[in-house]
């Protein structure tokens, strides 16, 4: 199993009281893939059925956003493979 | 300067962490008030003794033993914990003191006498129930005691938030204290502004920028003989149950949550220009 990789990057270096700070994390793993099953059904006479697909994710990922001044980060959007936290200085 | 860190985990514990470090910026320049003539910010990595005297001393109305070892700086915040002690500390004069506390002055380190001046500070509760914490300042030569801000938590995730002034910081004169009740919004686990204004005649409290309440030298004329041009001591402690908690029926005891710690991102001292 290959580790995740994940790069935390902030719209700024500094802060003032009051300002909204964006928090991007870009994260992956060479495992995670999404899958995608589709069955379908055929009888004796050779009807087929519509197709029924599920969807899953092989290896999913967690993220966890951790502030050392005690702090919480609200999660904006997670797209996947990106996802953006912010919070209130 | 405090940091975020961000950990993904994948579904059989394999994990990578990248941080991101920022820094909370201001001048503190207030409208009216101009630039803080004395501010702590806590960006150290230990108390500034310069500006701080640390106690390792007790007091009489609440159960703790100030330990300067909790008191510590790390991440932009200045954190005052309270602590249940193992062995209990005993006054010599018999007096168990269950817990250890935390506590700052700046006696000999103030600001310039302040004539007109507002303190304020930035800080987040602890939720313990029978916590004490005190932002408050006693005057340098007169005998006045203006209490910025005394929190006692109710260990549910509230409490009681009260504004209080002394005639005399030893007790038995006059007193005019304001409990605020906040609104349901209100975060206690959140920071919050704290401040207190005093311009020679009037003296207002304020959360967040917003007066919570005033009072004037008309009708508390002892303001005028309690508070001079000499300065203000600052005082900022977390206190073990203890007299106002204790008014308020929630002493510690053996269901507060220990140990528990109060966060100051920092302390500004304004003064009005002439």
């Amino acid at each position: 199993m290959a580790a995740p990789t994940v790069t935390a990057t902030l719209d700024r270096a500094t802060y003032k009281p009051g300002d909204t700070a964006l928090l991007t994390v870009r994260y992956g793993d060479p495992d995670t893939k999404p899958l995608t099953i589709t069955v379908t059904v055929t009888d004796l006479e050779g009807n087929t059925s519509a197709p029924a697909t599920v969807t899953a994710v092989i290896d999913p990922l967690t993220v966890a956003v951790v502030d050392s001044a005690g702090k919480a980060w609200t999660r904006v959007s997670d797209s996947g493979s990106v996802a953006v936290y912010s919070r209130v200085m | 300067m405090p940091d975020v860190t961000v950990t993904v985990t994948d579904s059989s514990g394999n994990a990578a962490s990248s941080v991101a470090s920022y820094a909370i910026t201001s001048d503190g320049t207030l409208p009216g008030w101009g630039a803080p003539v004395w501010r702590d910010e806590f960006d150290g990595t230990a108390v500034d003794r310069s500006r701080w005297n640390v106690r390792s001393d007790y007091q009489s109305n609440h159960g703790g033993k100030n330990d300067p070892a909790n008191v510590t700086v790390a991440g932009g915040v200045l954190s005052l914990a309270c602590k249940r002690l193992a062995t209990p500390f005993v006054t010599p004069t018999g007096v168990v003191k269950p817990y250890g506390t935390a506590y700052l002055d700046t006696n000999g380190k103030s600001p310039a006498p302040l004539a007109r001046a507002r303190w304020a500070i930035r800080m987040r509760f602890g939720r313990a129930k029978g916590s004490w914490l005190a932002f408050w300042l006693r005057d340098a030569s007169l005998p006045g005691e203006l209490d910025v801000v005394e929190a006692v938590l109710d260990g549910l995730g509230g409490g009681r938030l009260v504004f209080t002034v002394h005639q005399d910081t030893n007790g038995g004169k006059a007193k005019r204290g304001f409990e605020w009740r906040p609104p349901a919004s209100f975060d206690w686990q959140s920071f919050h502004e704290y401040a207190a204004e005093w311009d020679g005649v009037r003296m207002s409290w304020l959360v967040d920028g917003v007066v919570i309440t005033s009072i004037t030298t008309a009708a508390y004329p002892w303001l005028s003989s309690s508070f001079g041009t000499a300065g203000m001591n600052m005082r900022l402690n977390y206190q073990a149950g203890g007299s106002m908690p204790d008014y308020y029926h929630l002493p510690m005891d053996t269901s507060s949550a220990l140990p528990d710690a109060l966060a100051v991102e920092w302390v500004r001292v304004h003064a009005r220009p002439a």
